[in-house]
């Protein structure tokens, strides 16, 4: 089917925001690393739970899902290896942070389960990672989200046949927008403050 | 190339693997191999049973089959109604939300269905219908390694609970009816019940086909039979029933596949089933039923109307609550076949206490 044939397309994609792993000093090349597994999982995340909706609403489907979730893992790995590669304080707090929210997530999971129906550990991990993706840029998720849910209520109120659903697909969008937003402004941040990092040193 | 960079690599294929595969919904006929009770012997015999491909999805879907009991045919109803004439058949759709929607008065209501010893011919329906349920002593006791499903919400309301296999034949209707599922456990109501779609009519149902759809959450199914008018002319009736939300991991890591996952399998159903009979596309096809869907702009909708391009315009208003549930999906035969009645296509105002308005239509036959 045509969705296997997209995997390796993906995977080269990947490879891209990878690369920037090389443009590091040998010395932080383990931060850099780290920074863009961090930076692309959240990405991954995001781009799923920001474009289930209104992709859903699309002929593409699940094919505008991959879209959206390739290119969150692209820019937040790319965002993730140059913050990591120079200012490793910064991917120390956004790791912490993805911590703190994987456990409130997961803890929130488990504590769900009386009460939803066949809702398994699966789901309590699930929430578990929207947690932890969220925690990486806990200031632009609120931000995002909360434009989003404003933006999207206010249109359901206003708009004839908008819908209770678009105005969720707003607030999730919302979020998805503000944690990638953050991570790019963060690594705008890194590379205007170090500068060395500007020179791609890619090796093969 | 260094370990750390390998690892890099890694991370960043696993994420991807997991929003790439959607799995297949590929459809087979069924090889009898299956050990599931409700595909064996009986009734199940006389139905074509088409289930997923993949060996995942039948290795989920199994322990949902095991805790539910046979599939029920009777195929001639009692009062036939194109002794009435004409070549118009009444499409009814309807979700009854298991015990909750008043099937007898709908029944009466909108076919004109008079049951018991006074009954007299009513022209010519088939309710497409999804949720019924049924409580028998042939639905098996708790098992351990079957899935039980929570029982379907009723909503609070006076007199009894319908049954549809009681009422259809207290009515003396033709029935198919292939449950889907375990309706809660035999705690609940002092009894064994399941639930799952339905075919009932006042005409007489040839050639039965139920569709396992792919795995998603719950066991559910597209299920079909063709309906000859007194003519010689032929339309394949399906009632369909898709899932609302797959679980939140599924979710994530499909990119919200699961509806078009079920009308692409129930699709690649009828392909072979058309294929099977040798004139694939020839019969005129109605697919209808809760479709599960939050928007008239849902990705499987959208599929399903390119499949089935001489669908009637949807329905405006929600079935469901204010969203679009539940559809009605057309394409005429290649070879033969009548036509939806232009402007019949429409929801009907009482929502007989369940949680869905059905729908109706006047299938055409050509003369």
């Amino acid at each position: 089917m045509a969705h296997r044939r997209t995997t390796p397309i993906a995977f080269i994609l990947v490879a891209g925001a990878v690369l920037p792993v090389w443009a590091q000093p040998a010395s932080r090349a383990w931060e850099a690393v780290g920074g863009a597994a961090l930076g692309a999982v959240a990405g991954g995340i995001v781009g799923s739970l920001g474009s289930l909706m209104p992709c859903n609403n699309t002929m593409a489907g699940p094919a505008c899902v991959r879209a959206a979730v390739t290119g969150s893992v692209v820019a937040g790995g790319i965002a993730g290896a140059l913050v990591g590669g120079t200012q490793p304080l910064r991917l120390e707090t956004a790791a912490r942070g993805a911590a703190i929210g994987f456990g409130v997530g997961s803890v929130l999971g488990v504590a769900l389960t009386p009460f939803i129906h066949r809702w398994g550990p699966g789901d309590a991990f699930a929430l578990g990672l929207i947690g932890g993706a969220v925690g990486t840029a806990p200031t632009g998720a609120a931000i995002g989200f909360g434009v989003g849910a404003v933006a999207g209520l206010a249109l359901w109120q206003t708009v004839p046949g908008f819908g209770s659903p678009n105005a969720a697909a707003f607030a999730l969008g919302g979020l998805a927008v503000g944690v990638l937003a953050e991570w790019v402004m963060r690594a705008a941040a890194a590379e205007s403050d170090a500068p060395l990092t500007l020179g791609f040193r890619v090796r093969f | 190339m260094s370990g750390s960079r390998r690892r890099a690599f890694a991370a960043a294929g696993v994420t991807l693997a997991l929003v790439a595969c959607i799995g297949t919904s590929r459809i087979l006929l069924d090889s009898g191999a299956a050990t599931c009770p409700a595909r064996r012997g009986g009734a199940e015999a006389a139905v074509d049973w088409y289930v997923p491909a993949a060996a995942g999805d039948r290795n989920a879907l199994d322990p949902w089959c095991a805790a539910v009991g046979p599939t029920v045919l009777d195929t001639v109803p009692e009062s036939n109604g194109w002794m009435v004439g004409g070549d118009r058949l009444r499409i009814l759709v309807w979700n009854v939300s298991a015990g909750g929607g008043r099937l007898e008065d709908f029944l009466r209501q909108e076919a004109g269905v008079r049951c018991g010893p006074a009954a007299e011919a009513s022209p010519p329906f088939v309710l497409l219908a999804q949720e019924v349920y049924r409580r028998s002593e042939e639905v098996p006791r708790t098992a351990s390694g079957a899935t039980i499903s929570a029982p379907a919400a009723e909503r609070d309301r006076d007199g009894p609970r319908d049954d549809v296999v009681a009422i259809a034949r207290r009515c003396g209707l033709a029935l198919f009816y292939v449950p889907s599922v375990r309706n809660g456990t035999e705690e609940y109501r002092d009894g064994r019940e399941d639930r799952g779609n339905a075919l009932l009519a006042n005409v007489a149902l040839h050639d039965p086909v139920a569709i396992e759809l792919p795995a998603e959450d719950a066991r559910r199914h597209a299920i079909g039979a063709t309906v000859r008018h007194p003519s010689g002319d032929s339309v394949r009736l399906v009632s369909l029933h898709f899932t609302l939300l797959p679980k939140l991991w599924r979710n994530l890591t499909t990119g919200n596949a699961a509806r078009i996952r079920h009308a692409l399998g129930m699709l690649d159903a009828l392909e072979r089933i058309g294929r099977a009979r040798g004139a694939p596309g020839a019969m005129a096809t109605l697919a209808a039923g809760d479709a599960n869907t939050w928007s008239q702009g849902d990705a499987a909708l959208r599929r399903l109307r390119v499949a089935f391009p001489d669908s009637p315009p949807p329905i405006a208003r929600g079935t469901r609550g204010p969203f679009p549930a539940d559809h009605l999906f057309f394409r005429r035969g290649a070879v033969a076949g009548g036509s939806i009645e232009p402007g019949s296509y429409r929801r009907l105002e009482s929502d007989y206490s369940s949680d869905h308005h059905p729908v109706a239509a006047i299938y055409r036959f050509r003369p």
